[in-house]
Formats: C-alpha cells, structure tokens, sequence
C-alpha cells in the first residue's frame, strides 16, 4: 500500500496501472493463442504430411502396379505393342492412356485427397527383350489436398531380376524342412511360391545367428499353421505364441525381426528365353543345321553372341596358355556320310505242338445261383447278384510262339566328333592352321572360330580342322544352346545327345565389350569392360553341370608371371586358379569384385554332375577325363547364378493352371537320382556363389527323377551337399531373365507445399 | 478569504479500486481460462500425433507383411479387417507390440508395459477392399487400405485417418 501510495503521490492512477496489468495478461493469453494452437496446428499438419505421403506413394504403387501387369501380359501373349513405351520419339500411348486413368483416379474415401503422376521411360530403345531389358522408369507422384499440392515422391523403378535371389522355389511347400538348428546361411532374398516348413528342433533362440540376412517370402499360407503364426509350419518350436510374435526370435532367425518374414506375391518363372535367342542371333531365324554359330555382320564384324544348334556334349570354358577366353563346344553330327549296317529282325509265329497238346478253359454259360430277396420277416432288400456256381469247360489245342532272326542290311547316317573352339582374343593374338595347312592369326580385339572333327570310325584318328574363320569384335558374351548340354541319358560316351558327356565346366571370364570401330571399350580408369557370360536353352531343355566353374580374376591375372602358362596339359584347373577368384578364401576375395565375369545358367533342368571327393563310392568313372582340382579337394565351385524352370503356357500363352488353380512349373536344379551313392553320403559338396532360381525341387530319394539337395550342414545323408554363397555381384548380372516387378532404386520425397 | 478546501485524502476510492480487482479479476480469468483451453488443445495435439505414429505402424506393417498378398483377402473373421463400427485394441491379434515394431522403443519390459497402457486409450478400425477401377486390370491388382485409429476426448470419439493403396495378389 506504501507503494501504491507513492505512486498516487506522484500522479498515477490505480486505472492506468490496472489497464497497464490487464495489458500485460492480455499479450502473455494471445501469445498463448498463438503458441498453443500452433502447436495443434502442427500436429494436425504432421498428420496431413503422413497422409501425403501416403497418397504420394498410393501414385507410384498404382505406377509400379501397371508396369508390373504389362509385362505380365507381355510375357503371356509376347505381343510386343503390350509392352510399355520407351523413348523412340513416337510419344507414349499407353503411359498417356494409363495416367489418363489414374489421375483421374480419387480412390481416398477422407477429405479431397488425389494424386497427380508423371511417367518417364529411360531407355532409348526397345530390345524388344521382355526377360532381357531391364527397364527403368522415372516417376513422380505428387499428393493434393483439396487441389493444393502436400508432398511429392519422385523414384526410380527399375525391373527385377531373377538374379537378386539367393534363393527360389517355386514349389516348396511342405517339402524337406530348412533345419534351423543347421545354421544354413541365407544371405540373399529367399521366396518361396508355397509356403517354408522350418525345422526348429532344439533351437536355443538366444544364441542363435540369423540364418536369413535377408527377406524371406511365401506366396501361400499353410492351413496347418495357427491363426496367431506367420502362415509357416514351425516344427519344434515356434516364434510365437496365442500373443503374437515372442520377442527376441524372430531376431534370432531373420536379421529384420519379424519384418523379415513376410507374405509377397507369387513370382511366376519365365515361360520361354526367346529373347536371350536374340542376343545370340539377333536379325532373324537361326540356322537350323547341327553346327556352332557366331553371327557376324558381311563386313565380319561379330554382331551377337554364340548360337549352338542342336545337342552338345561339352561347353568348355577354358583360357588358352595367354588367357583368352577360348570356348571348347563339342558336337556328335553327322558327318555327311552313309554306312551299311546289319541289323536283326526278329520274326515270330504262333505254332501248334506235335503231338499236339490239349488243356482246357472255362467258357460261358456259367450256371449261377442268385441269393433270394427278403427274409422271413417280410423285409426286402436289395436284388443279390448272381454267382457262378460252375463254368462250361471246353476242351483247346495248345499252342506256343516260335521267332527267328533275320540278318537285314540298312543305310544309316554316320555320325563324327565335332568341335568348335572360340577364341576371344582379348591378350595377345592366336595363330592356328587351317585346313590346308595355312595359318590364321587373330590379333588382340578379333575372335577366331575354328571347326574341326575327328572320324570316329577310326580309331584314335586325329582330329582335322574343317574351317577358319577370324571376326572382328568380341561376342556379347551370350550362348545360346537350342539343345541339352551335357544329357546323359545312358552310359555311353557316344550318343546322339553328345560325345564325352563332360556337360558344362571350366572358368568363366566375360566377353570383352568393343565399339563399332572394334576398339575395346573402357571404362573412366582406362580399364576394359565386360558384358558378363550366360549360357542358356530352350525351356525344355537340359544343362549338366560337369566339374568346377570358376571365375576369371583380372586382378590376378595382371600379376601372374608373364610367363605363367594357363594352358598346360595336365592340372588345368589347377593353372586357372591362379587366374581365378579363390574359391576357398573367407570374405570378399572369394566373391565377385563387379558383376563383369559373373556367370548365369539358364534352362529347364540343371544338373550337378561334377566328380566326387576321394573315398566316396560313387565316383563317376565313366569318362577318363574327369576334372578335378589339383588334391581332388571334393567340392565343386560353381561362380554362377543357376535359374532352373519355367512356367508351363497353354497354346494361347495362358498359364496352365493345376487342379487348385495354381500355375505348373515344371524344371529344377539337383542331380540323377541314379548318381546317388547307396552307401555313404550322396553326390558330394558344392559350392555355389551366386543363387538358385528353380521350379521344382525333387522329393523322392529313392526312385525319383531328381534329388532334393542337404545344406551344408553334415547331416546330409543322401542326395548332395550343396553350400549357397550369395554373392551381391553376381545378383548384379545385366544379362539375365527379369521378373514383372519393378523396385525402387532411388527415392526422393519431399514438401510441395507452396 | 482563504478558500480552505478540504485536504485531500491520500489513498484511492473504493470505485477505482473495485474498478482495478474487476480489470485484474477479468484478465487473471481470461489467461486462466486461455491456459486451460491451451493445455487441452496440447494434450489433443500429442494424441493426435500418437494415433497418426500408431496408424502408420499398422498402416507399414499391414504391407511389409503382406497381408493382403493374397488372392481372397483376409476376411471378418480374420481379425484383421473391420466391420465400419468395429473398434478393436490396437494390439488385438494378429498385431502385437514386437509385430508394429512398437515393443522396440524401449526394450524394457516395464517401460514396454507403460507404453501398453498408454496405447490401451486408442481404438483400431482397418478396412480394405480391392480398388476395381473403370475396367483397369491392373486396377484390381490393389486394395485400399484405411487405417482409422479413435480416442475418445471431452465425451466424443475422435479419430485420425491413414489411407493408401498397396499392390495385392492377383485375381
């Protein structure tokens, strides 16, 4: 009070000071007006964000959603105006008919929500390869809010490939149990079209490793499995129970938790390679005589890759002593010829005995009793049939059948060994001999292809060369076999489906790329760059993996010794691991450096046939030249990315369905049941970098037509031990069958709020 | 003649005093009241943006799982989709703490159970249906998915809403 009256002493008013007060309080409650609901603005306006980012991102799954089904439509009907549009300059109907749709699509039931899309293709070209191209779209989705614009995604799809997988079965449902406790490593995406059956017997979920590094699909849910699982049969113990997920094991299984377990759509397989055809023969119908092919422009400018009609026995990758790629494809053909041959006819007659003999038989009429209807009580029941009580017997003359053989004389094609090597001479140059005795050197850039035979008829004879021919360029690094590579139908070395059935084996190095000029094309260090190797058939046909495929190794193959030969005649393999990734080291050095040499297998059926370490009994001795690393070590390495199966089409390109409506599939990747040893463990071990892409994987141990494989977990006791080392380069193979999906590849979001 | 006025009292009236307690009574009252309302107002704000987290985690995990990866999509009886006046738990089957990744915050069990209680207040609606647009096959290769997440605030049920389409399994 002392104060206020001083105050009042000194002229102020109680008013002033209350209105100054007042004043106060008024600016602290609109300051909080303005804070507080700004705060509510926020929260609101966050959650108008989320939803634009939802809708923004509804826009491209609508975009992928549409790319996804035109190529599925593609590779049904292979109608190319079904594909999308690219960049030829002639506009892009069905990109403008699809946004047309979409746009004007308003699928969101809250407010005035939309989204606006923009579609660009970046490829130039069209390859007209549905399995081949990857194609790549960019895409812009912007979300609107009662037409104001709230957030704008823009992404990079690109189509999938096969290759990314470590692991694909198409049919796996129920099938052998993936044994947890086994640690089987999974490092790369696994699908399966079914659904998985995981073994966790005695599983200690606390100590456990992750056996998926990655994602790990299924297409289908098992009825057996609970409402409160995953869809998956769990035997032993389970990651959940009536609550849901148990924490801690699904981490202990899937690096992403129980993330990395999830439900995706079925992936259909390719139905035909047409288009890697393409690549080997481009510009027109293949030649359909036996033979092996390098297209080549007129000017002899190589313009494919290697085109092999019909089957073969061996494809070869080797170096030669310089380390070009030289490709060994060996042939049985006809060699032009005709030969007389002596053949049996057996010819039969029926002929009566002498004496004769007699027996007899019974003929009708049969004398029957029929068991009367009703009973005593007066209830009746169902007529009985009739039984024969005792047949007529009729008296016959016995007779038997008597056959002789004929000596018949008849014409035959005669067949001969035919071989053709394919030089990439990307190193230093090669000089062979002709025909005629003339030389031919193909300089560094060329390749050289030469055909020779050897008369089969006789005996060790030598092998003579039929024809030279030096190309200009390098092939694209695809080969095309319309044939089995490899068949073995029957223990012969000499069949109709190959000589020395020594199937696919070797290492692998890629095809150096070149320009028009014939120049090597390198990259921004100087250094060369490769198309990557595949090897590929018809999807109704086989590939027998023979023996080791290694991966050429340009690191060290700068610094081997300049004098180093890597090909002497014995121990080649041995020469080549100098020259080749190290199958056996830990880490990097064993995988791909890039996906330039990397190797892709495609075909219906692919075979493991490869040798067998020491001591096992069924060691394969039907051929003298079994390949096998300098102290038969036992493991095979395969550098490859194995896709195996198809999905069956009807005559009009519909997929067949089975009974439960499900697409069929038909291939696989495993071995001959008949190579199996009875005794002791089952083919062997091998070791795969790369993946597996198959249709179906075998069941039946016993009398199947495959075998269904063991992981390397030493458990195997039949069948084959097979190790999958996912190597992330090799997921990166340009040259490889795509799936109708697309991914992103780059993801840009931001405001667009103005 | 001097005027002599009478002295001035020192000191104020009763008027301007009740005048100055009624200015002053007036504006305590109105930043009190003002406080109340903001505190209110935050409290909707830090809900809301609870239950916008809580539907983007249904939202993100419904498709990281693929739950709507197949032909027939999940039905009633599913427990994932929702009748329109549905209200389940957010953690009724088949979501739970560790599947919408929210049982991760803390990684304590207690805090994790502290973290129930508070999403215990929100309510979950999922409904979808497959988008079968103007004769579009690829159309009807998505499904449209709400997520409504309801809390009840002042006696009336409140709600947020996420909405998105997801690629689907094939007809």
């Amino acid at each position: 009070m002392r104060f206020l009256t001083r105050m009042r002493l000194r002229g102020a008013s109680i008013l002033l000071l209350s209105f100054i007060f007042m004043s106060v309080l008024f600016l602290m409650a609109q300051t909080l007006f303005q804070v507080i609901p700004a705060e509510f603005h926020a929260s609101h306006r966050s959650h108008t964000d989320l939803m634009g980012h939802y809708v923004a991102r509804s826009g491209v799954q609508d975009t992928m959603s549409w790319l996804q089904v035109q190529m599925e439509v593609f590779a049904k009907d292979q109608r190319q105006e079904n594909l999308p549009d690219y960049n030829d300059g002639s506009g892009y109907p069905h990109i403008e008919a699809f946004l047309a749709e979409a746009n004007d699509r308003r699928p969101f039931s809250e407010g005035d929500w939309s989204y606006q899309l923009e579609l660009q293709p970046l490829q130039d070209q069209n390859s007209l390869q549905n399995i081949l191209e990857a194609r790549t779209f960019s895409v812009r989705s912007t979300a609107f809010l009662r037409g104001r614009p709230i957030k704008t995604i823009d992404v990079m799809l690109r189509q999938k490939t096969f290759a990314m997988f470590g692991f694909l079965d198409s049919q796996s449902q129920g099938e052998t149990p993936i044994l947890l406790t086994g640690q089987p490593q999974f490092f790369g995406p696994v699908h399966t079209n079914g659904f998985f059956n995981f073994n966790a017997t005695s599983m200690d979920w606390d100590t456990a490793k992750p056996s998926f590094a990655d994602v790990a699909t299924h297409s289908k849910m098992s009825s057996s499995a609970p409402a409160y699982g995953d869809g998956n049969v769990w035997t032993g113990d389970a990651p959940y129970d009536t609550d849901g997920p148990i924490s801690g094991r699904y981490e202990a299984v899937f690096n992403d938790g129980r993330n990395g377990l999830r439900l995706k759509n079925n992936i259909e397989l390719p139905t035909n390679t047409d288009g890697l055809l393409d690549q080997a023969y481009p510009g027109g119908a293949p030649p359909t005589d036996q033979g092996v092919y390098v297209a080549a422009s007129e000017s002899g400018f190589v313009k494919g890759g290697v085109y092999v009609a019909g089957d073969v026995g061996k494809v070869n990758m080797r170096l030669d002593k310089f380390g070009n790629q030289k490709i060994e494809i060996n042939q049985i053909r006809d060699n032009g010829t005709k030969s007389q041959t002596t053949i049996k006819k057996t010819n039969c007659v029926t002929k009566k005995y002498s004496p004769p003999k007699y027996g007899t038989k019974n003929v009708n009429p049969c004398i029957t009793w029929s068991e009367p209807t009703g009973d005593g009580g007066g209830v009746s029941g169902p007529p009985a049939a009739p039984t024969c009580l005792e047949w007529t017997k009729e008296t016959y003359e016995q007779t038997y059948t008597e056959c002789t053989e004929t000596p018949v004389t008849e014409e035959v094609d005669n067949v001969d060994p035919f071989e053709t090597h394919i030089y990439e001479v990307t190193e230093s140059p090669v000089t062979v001999t002709g025909p005629g005795g003339q030389t031919f050197t193909a300089q560094v850039g060329q390749t050289l292809v030469l055909d020779r035979h050897q008369e089969r008829q006789q005996s060790g004879s030598p092998w003579v060369v039929d024809s030279v021919k030096v190309l200009d360029g390098q092939i694209n690094g695809t080969i095309y076999v319309n044939g089995n590579v490899g068949r073995k139908d029957q223990n012969s070395d000499y069949t109709n489906n190959g000589a020395r059935q020594e199937g696919l084996w070797g290492i692998v190095k890629g095809s150096a790329k070149t320009d028009e000029a014939g120049n090597f094309v390198t990259d921004t260090h100087g250094e060369r760059t490769y198309n990557n190797k595949i090897i590929v058939t018809p999807l109704d046909k086989e590939i027998a993996i023979g023996g080791d495929l290694l991966q050429f190794d340009p690191t060290k193959f700068k610094a081997k010794p300049g004098n180093m030969n890597l090909e002497s005649v014995s121990n080649n393999k041995f020469n080549w691991t100098n020259v080749a990734r190290d199958p056996r080291a830990e880490g990097p050095d064993a995988l791909s450096p890039n996906n330039q040499h990397v190797f892709g297998i495609i075909s219906k059926d692919v075979w493991l046939n490869g040798p067998k370490q020491d001591g096992n009994q069924n060691v394969w001795t039907g051929s003298s030249t079994r390949r096998q690393m300098l102290g038969n070590d036992g493991i095979n390495d395969i550098y490859a990315v194995i896709l195996a199966g198809k999905s069956e089409v009807n005559g009009d390109g519909s997929p067949k369905l089975d009974a439960n409506g499900d697409p069929i599939v038909s291939g696989g990747f495993g071995t001959w049941h008949n190579r199996r040893d009875q005794l002791v463990k089952g083919l062997g071990k091998y070791q795969l970098f790369g993946g597996v892409i198959q249709g179906t994987t075998g069941k039946n141990f016993g009398g199947g037509s495959k075998e269904t494989h063991h992981w390397l977990d030493g458990t195997g006791t039949a069948g084959y031990d097979v190790s999958i080392r996912y190597d992330l380069e090799a997921t990166r193979q340009p040259t490889f069958p795509n799936l109708a999906e697309f991914r992103m590849v780059r993801y840009f979001e931001r405001s667009a709020r103005n | 003649m001097s005027l002599h006025l009478p002295k001035r009292h020192k000191g104020f009236s009763l008027v301007e005093v009740l005048i100055a307690m009624f200015v002053i009574v007036v504006g305590v009252a109105g930043v009190t009241a003002t406080m109340w309302w903001a505190a209110k107002r935050s409290d909707s704000g830090k809900v809301m943006s609870e239950a916008s987290n809580i539907a983007r985690f249904i939202s993100e995990t419904i498709r990281t799982q693929g739950y709507l990866q197949q032909t027939n999509l999940p039905d009633l009886a599913s427990g994932l989709k929702d009748g329109p006046t549905d209200r389940r738990g957010i953690y009724d089957p088949p979501f739970s703490a560790v599947l919408l990744g929210m049982g991760h915050i803390t990684g304590q069990k207690a805090e994790k159970e502290n973290f129930q209680s508070d999403v215990d207040r929100f309510r979950r609606n999922v409904t979808y249906d497959r988008l079968n647009g103007a004769g579009s096959a690829h159309a009807a290769n998505m499904a449209l998915l709400i997520v409504r997440i309801y809390w009840n605030e002042e006696g009336f049920e409140r709600h947020v809403t996420v909405e998105s389409l997801l690629p689907i399994a094939p007809l």
